[in-house]
């Protein structure tokens, strides 16, 4: 059993997130940029992040940055979620620190199947 | 000045001047013409020796005498061969050794009268040198010598009796014959000197013609290189001048707008750049006539000087006059001629090959560089299209999948299906958006106009679809109730002002009033949509209602579009007759304006015949 923070804005996205890890077990925070993302983050030190990288306020990379610059935060992993399959945007999350990557449109079993490899496994990533 | 005292002095001149042409000038022959002659010469003298020592022992004379005389003439031949002493002395002393010689041959023979045959001979010898000094100390070796000789010892000059009696008569015999003999020399010598000099002349014009012409080969080849017109004509101007007969030159070019020649580049210090009408000026005649001209005794307008010389050419391209190259000289340094215009005319020729060539290089840069961007906005659009499409595909494929290989109750999975549903119908908009741009800016796709049809009805339809998705924002509504109905493509309207509207909403995300207005404006109506958001940067204006241009602030980077809203409010407004435009202040918001015609056929009939024309009908029926 794990925490897990999602940053997402896409409302159907939330929903399909939620119903697809609701039989994994974990605790599953969903919030809708990354401004109110880093808040539960910090509140919760979750195990893994995963964060859309276009959202209002603050966006995925930005929101690396921020859980990087914290000591008490810099060793979850963070999964970029992204709708752009563009190797260079991947490329540019890694450089931020994000440890993988999740190109949209995706299937509920690959959802599950990133969640169980970090969140059992964190260390293995840092 | 005294005009008085000038005028002999003048006439002094003139003579002067004449003589000069008549006579030799006695410098033409070249030293290696000379040496060669000399060398005849001097040995001719000293072939003279023996002959003298012979014939004097011949005539019985004592060998004391025979040999002082031969002495005299072996040592003027000596000195002939001393190098050293140069041209002009070496000249003289073979000239005087010969003329020793036929005064010795005559004096030992007595003064036998054919003798005096030699001394004609000598002439005739020493006119070969081509000088001056040579010729007139013969001529005056033979005077003194027939006059003093004469006088003192008549027998050793004239055998005859009547010589004897009368040494004048026979001097003067003799003079006569012997200036016409002079006369008839110098007149061949002449003849010689001025071919030379013409031959001289042609070949160094020759030479001077080939040199203009590798430069102007040059220089053409070096602005076939340059690619832009400033350079290539900043070039012709400098290797006009360059050219042997000109001193400056100057570069017209003909300004289509302003309908006049403007100087624009010149090598001259003058800075005057002159403006001509064709027609006007040398240039300006030259432009008309598409002819070049030379032009001579030309009074400077405003300076004082020597009169100058031009030559103008017209620049030609492409069968009309692009320009015209000046090249002006003093009157005095040169003579400009038509052939120095013909030379400058095919200069002419290749500097208008070389704009012709930039200007098609610069359009065919252009044209690729339009290609390019918009082949780039293409990418972007499909990058930014592809990415749009992605995230409604991420509900539908997610929730599909779960209902395939998991078990929901029956309500979850209408609950999903319901998602589903509503993503496809997005993906489906956002489709359907970029395709009928496409059709509309392709032409493809016609308005559907219908008459009657009621802005405001629009306007509440869009209203009530808008606001409940809009919980943080309040729509509100000025609409003038004396706008009347309108001949107009219903659904298009429809998208209009949705696709204002939602940007309103959008662009505004702190929320806010979104205040939609309408009044009508003579034959017309006039819809303002007007937020209170982040507003539009003024660089960003014109270019939102391009393809593909999202306005990239830090705020409006996270919102998403297709890129294609702002076109497609463009298209229809622009089909209908009307026209869009929008106010912004960053920070503050933004007001989109459009037009609608109230019958948009009779203002812009073109635009609504799209598709319809074909069956002869305008879709307006």
């Amino acid at each position: 059993m794990a925490k897990l923070v999602f940053c997402e804005d896409n409302p159907t996205i939330q929903k399909m997130i939620r119903v697809a890890l609701r039989s994994t077990e974990h605790d599953v925070y969903i919030s809708d940029d990354g401004v109110e993302g880093l808040e539960v983050i910090e509140r919760e030190h979750p195990d893994v992040i995963f964060t859309d990288v276009l959202m209002p306020r603050m966006d995925g990379l930005g929101l690396t940055d921020a859980v990087k610059k914290r000591p008490d935060l810099a060793h979850i992993p963070v999964i970029l979620v992204s709708a752009s399959a563009q190797r260079i945007q991947l490329e540019e999350g890694l450089r931020h620190g994000a440890v993988d990557y999740l190109t949209k449109p995706f299937s509920p079993a690959e959802l599950r199947a990133k969640v169980e490899e970090y969140a059992h496994h964190p260390e293995a990533h840092q | 000045m005294d005009s008085a005292a000038l005028g002999p002095r003048a006439a002094i001149d003139q003579i002067v001047r004449w003589a000069r042409d008549l006579l030799p000038d006695g410098r033409a022959l070249p030293e290696p013409d000379w040496r060669t002659r000399h060398a005849w010469i001097t040995a001719l003298l000293w072939a003279h020796v023996p002959v003298v020592v012979l014939f004097g022992l011949a005539q019985g004379e004592v060998v004391d005498h025979v040999l002082k005389e031969s002495a005299g003439i072996a040592l003027l031949a000596s000195l002939a061969c001393i190098i050293r002493l140069g041209r002009k002395l070496r000249a003289v002393s073979a000239t005087i050794g010969l003329f020793m010689s036929s005064a010795v041959l005559v004096h030992l023979s007595g003064g036998y009268i054919e003798f005096h045959f030699h001394y004609f001979i000598m002439v005739a010898v020493v006119v070969l040198y081509q000088e001056w000094t040579p010729l007139l100390l013969a001529v005056g070796f033979v005077l003194v010598q027939h006059g003093v000789m004469g006088a003192i010892d008549p027998a050793s000059v004239y055998n005859h009796s009547d010589g004897r009696a009368n040494p004048w008569k026979w001097a003067g015999i003799h003079a006569f014959f012997l200036g016409s003999e002079c006369a008839v020399l110098v007149v061949g010598w002449r003849l010689y000197e001025a071919a030379r000099t013409r031959g001289r002349t042609s070949s160094r014009q020759a030479a001077d013609r080939a040199d203009q012409l590798l430069l102007l080969h040059t220089a053409s080849r070096a602005i076939a290189r340059e690619a832009d017109d400033a350079a290539i004509i900043q070039k012709v101007v400098e290797t006009a001048a360059s050219l042997k007969f000109a001193e400056t030159s100057s570069f017209y070019r003909w300004e289509p707008e302003a309908e006049v020649l403007r100087c624009i580049a010149s090598s001259g210090d003058d800075h005057e750049r002159p403006v001509l009408r064709p027609g006007e000026g040398l240039a300006g005649r030259v432009f008309a006539d598409k002819q070049s001209r030379v032009e001579s005794d030309l009074v400077p307008l405003h300076r004082e000087g020597p009169t100058m010389a031009k030559i103008a050419v017209p620049i030609m391209q492409g069968g009309a006059p692009l320009g015209v190259l000046v090249v002006s000289a003093n009157q005095a340094s040169a003579q400009l001629t038509e052939d120095n215009a013909r030379v400058l005319s095919l200069f002419g020729d290749q500097a208008g090959a070389a704009l012709s060539m930039a200007a098609a290089f610069e359009q065919q840069r252009i044209a690729v560089s339009e290609l390019e961007r918009i082949n780039r906005a293409k990418s972007e659009f499909v990058s930014v299209v592809s990415h749009e499409f992605r995230t409604p595909l991420t509900g539908i494929q997610g929730f599909s999948e779960m209902i395939r290989d998991e078990d929901f109750t029956m309500e979850e999975v209408k609950d999903f299906a319901a998602d589903i549903n509503a993503d496809a119908k997005r993906l489906s908009r956002m489709i359907t958006d970029v395709l009928d741009l496409d059709r509309m800016e392709s032409g493809r796709q016609a308005l559907h106009l219908e008459a009657g049809v009621d802005l405001h009805e629009i306007v509440d339809g869009v209203f009530e679809q808008i606001q409940p998705n809009a919980p943080y924002h309040s729509v509100v509504l000025g609409l003038d109730p004396l706008v009347p109905n309108l001949t107009a493509d219903r659904d298009a309207v429809t998208q209009v002002l949705t696709n204002l509207l939602s940007n309103a909403i959008k662009y505004s995300p702190d929320g806010g009033d979104v205040v939609v207005r309408t009044h009508r404006e003579g034959e017309a109506v006039r819809v303002s949509v007007q937020d209170h958001g982040m507003g539009i940067p003024p660089e960003m204006l014109d270019a939102v209602f391009e393809r593909y241009t999202r306005v990239e602030t830090e705020q409006a980077r996270h919102i998403q579009g297709t890129g294609l809203g702002l076109p497609i409010v463009r298209k229809i407004v622009q089909m209908h007759g009307g026209r869009v435009w929008v106010e912004s202040r960053v920070g503050e918001g933004s007001t989109f304006h459009f037009t609608l015609p109230l019958s948009p056929a009779r203002t812009n009939g073109e635009q609504v015949t799209i598709g319809g024309a074909q069956n002869g009908k305008a879709s307006l029926l």
